[in-house]
């Protein structure tokens, strides 16, 4: 009969992770030791075990070798263990490997000293087996578990982009929104930016036919991931009427408001605003659902339209009425996001409704016909890197 | 190894501790002089607190089985574990005892 | 092969300084953390207390040398241990005190000779060859207690006599460790009177209170071999596995 093998996890917590594929770098100068080292990093299961006999052997080991983690002898000849870990710490390939250093005196003034050079954790010598495993696969591992961590998350970037790129997609390209501006004769500039990867703002001019186009912008509730899904769902709802709909923004809205309550769950919702331009004769159809009041410039002062309304998603038997107004030619019609008005700036004030408004009447004085560039730099010349909600504005003169 | 007695009008309990090896006779002796009792009175060696039994261990265990027997005594052990419960097993103890667990 | 060097902790330093004449050895006064390559230990005192903090520093070997000690004995011990990779070497009564057995697996271990999943084979087997060597080879216990309180008295009696009255406590026990990448060799060497038939041959009796020691020993290691009359006992344990 051969020996039994003693419960696993003799020496530490066994997470599972498997430890033979990993490097390590044995530095001490003793032969002795570097051999008693290896064996407890056998016991440990580690396979992959270089030595290195001096400072500088240590150097050019990390750098060939490449291990996943290192155990430093604080005495070494040439360059003594300190330095070497120094500069290990300022070799940015090779900053974060964990480095275990082993030494004799444990005073602690010294170890205070190991750890300002970038000591991982301390061993003292003569080393003693269980604590050297525990300590290697308890450095091993966390470094295992950040590898993975790391890996998920280049993963979800990655696909928060994709998904970034996908939401962008859901607007009109610049040259077409420009081609159907110069048909209809009106001057559109739009202004979009998620405050994360994706967001929860919608908006789009589309042309319904040669007289008309459709102009939504629409805000859903929370930020992120749940809040651009949303934002897909009201992308293909809209897709899907008919023009004799969309050229009704109540109907629009009614219908809209329905599909959304069935899909939505509980506590998610949307503002909205849609209107409808008759470009020959400026006619402005529209209806709105709790949005920020859009400004129109006529003479002079701004105008706050009334956008209220109960929100999108909230109820299915709400009916949105039309309103209706008149754009000459030379008038502005300004819708924007809620984060234009409530972001708080250094003195924690808002720019409100008022504020937003004289914002936007100084940057008509500046460039009548495109004047959003003008308020965006203004407007970031207070805010900037306050916003944390995502911002959409949509500036429309007819010309 | 240490040892405790309790006794009651029924049972003799023994708890034993630590490390029961050869250098552990004297010991034993004094355990060995307690037994005593009515016909039937139950010896019971809790071994949960042993982490080591050597073959002298075991071989005092037999004696103080055979000890209660000649004293019409009954004998038990339990709580043997992890070490000691395998060399137990080695020596094919569950044959010449009664282990209660 | 080159002598090594000698240190000591409490032994006298005359004493020392003949011994390390007579054997030629250089012997070092002060006792740094990583002891010179090859080195032996002479302990005045060998408990574990003294023992623990020096078993993990690579000595050749740990022997026990009181002020009163028997210095021919001690040099030849010496001598002889000069063939091992370890060595620890103590009177019988010391040995009866002391868990011998764990000891050389806690300096095994710290030499990274002896893995974790092999010590409590090697522990155990090892506690039974020092219990054999010290019960009936140096102190030569061959009366078997027995079942009946009064014989089982007697033979306390006995071995306590004969551990602390008689020149058979002052004997020698000797643990001795040997390696490969394959294998660990420990024996055990006592100073009885050894044994001519050839025990654990024949299967034990289980129901008989002695004799099981070795039989443990055989299930636990790789091989055993008796040499030397019956005062040599090593045990084999493949390692490579393990």
């Amino acid at each position: 009969m051969t020996a039994r093998p003693s419960p696993p996890g003799v020496y530490g917590i066994d997470l599972g992770i498997a430890l033979d594929q990993r490097r390590v770098l044995v530095a001490d100068h003793s032969a002795f030791n570097r051999r008693t080292l290896a064996r407890f990093l056998n016991w440990a299961g580690i396979r992959d075990i270089e030595f290195a006999a001096t400072g500088s052997e240590t150097l050019a080991k990390v750098e060939s070798f490449n291990p996943d983690l290192l155990l430093l002898d604080v005495v070494l000849p040439e360059i003594d263990g300190i330095e070497v870990l120094k500069r290990i710490r300022q070799d940015r390939l090779h900053a974060d490997i964990p480095v275990l250093v082993q030494t004799t005196l444990v005073s602690d003034a010294l170890r205070t000293l190991c750890y300002q050079a970038g000591a991982t954790d301390i061993l003292a010598k003569p080393v003693n087996p269980g604590e050297c495993i525990a300590r290697v696969r308890y450095h091993l591992e966390r470094l295992a578990l950040i590898q993975e961590l790391r890996q998920f998350r280049e993963r979800i970037e990655k696909e928060l982009k994709t998904a970034r790129d996908m939401q962008l997609s859901l607007a009109p390209e610049r040259a077409s929104l420009d081609a159907l501006a110069q048909r209809h004769n009106v001057s559109i500039d739009v202004f979009f930016e998620s405050s994360e990867e994706i967001g929860g703002d919608f908006w789009s001019v589309f042309e319904i036919d040669s007289e008309h186009i459709g102009i939504v912008a629409a805000d859903f509730s929370g930020h992120g991931i749940t809040a651009a899904i949303n934002t897909f769902r009201l992308h293909t709802l809209i897709g899907r009427l008919a023009p004799g709909e969309l050229r009704d923004p109540g109907a629009t809205l009614t219908i809209c408001a329905r599909r959304l309550y069935e899909l939505l769950p509980l506590g998610q919702f949307a503002t909205a605003f849609y209107g409808v331009l008759h470009s020959p004769s400026g006619e402005l159809t529209y209806a709105t659902a709790g949005a920020p009041s859009p400004l129109l410039f006529r003479q002079g002062t701004p105008e706050m339209i009334d956008a209220s309304g109960l929100f999108l998603g909230v109820t299915d038997d709400e009916v949105y009425p039309n309103e209706k107004l008149v754009l000459e030619p030379g008038n502005h019609l300004f819708l924007y996001s809620d984060a234009l008005v409530e972001t708080r700036d250094d003195d924690g004030q808002m720019l409100g409704e008022d504020g937003l408004g004289e914002m936007a009447t100084r940057a008509i004085d500046v460039a009548p016909l495109h004047p959003l560039g003008a308020l965006l730099t203004s407007f970031s010349a207070r805010f900037q890197g306050k916003v944390d909600d995502d911002q959409t504005a949509i500036w429309i003169r007819r010309n | 190894m240490e040892y405790k007695i309790n006794s009651t009008p029924e049972a003799t309990e023994i708890l034993l501790s630590g490390r029961m090896t050869f250098s552990d006779h004297e010991k034993f002796r004094n355990v060995i002089a307690t037994f005593d009792g009515q016909k039937g009175h139950q010896m019971v060696f809790d071994l949960s607190g042993l982490d080591f039994v050597d073959s002298s261990g075991l071989g005092m265990l037999i004696i103080a089985r055979d000890i209660a027997q000649k004293k019409s005594l009954t004998f038990c052990l339990r709580g043997a574990r992890d070490d000691v419960q395998r060399v137990m097993k080695v020596a094919k103890f569950n044959k010449m005892f009664t282990i209660i667990d | 092969m080159k002598s090594p060097w000698l240190a000591a902790v409490g032994v006298p330093g005359p004493l020392m300084d003949r011994l390390a004449t007579r054997l030629g050895f250089p012997s070092i006064a002060r006792l740094d953390a990583q002891p010179p390559q090859s080195c032996m230990l002479l302990l005045h005192e060998m408990t574990e207390v003294a023992l623990e903090p020096v078993l993990i520093h690579p000595y050749l070997a740990y022997i026990e040398c009181r002020g009163d000690a028997d210095e021919d004995a001690v040099a030849a011990i010496l001598a002889t241990l000069t063939a091992d990779q370890f060595g620890m070497a103590m009177s019988t009564r010391t040995a009866f005190s002391l868990e011998a057995a764990r000891l050389v697996c806690d300096a095994l271990t710290s030499r990274a000779v002896l893995p974790p999943s092999l010590r409590p084979a090697v522990e155990l087997a090892l506690h039974e060859i020092v219990a054999n060597a010290i019960i009936h080879g140096n102190l030569a216990m061959d009366q078997q207690f027995k079942d009946d309180p009064e014989l089982f008295g007697q033979f306390c009696e006995l071995l306590n006599e004969r551990l602390n009255d008689t020149p058979a406590g002052q004997r020698w026990i000797q643990i001795t460790a040997n390696w490969t990448d394959d294998w660990i060799k420990v024996s055990v060497i006592d100073q009885g009177k050894g044994f001519t038939q050839k025990p654990a041959a024949t299967p034990v009796d289980v129901e008989k209170p002695y004799g099981r020691g070795l039989g443990i020993a055989a299930e636990l290691a790789s091989a055993v071999t008796i040499s030397d009359g019956g005062r040599r006992t090593t045990l084999r344990f493949d390692t490579r596995d393990a």
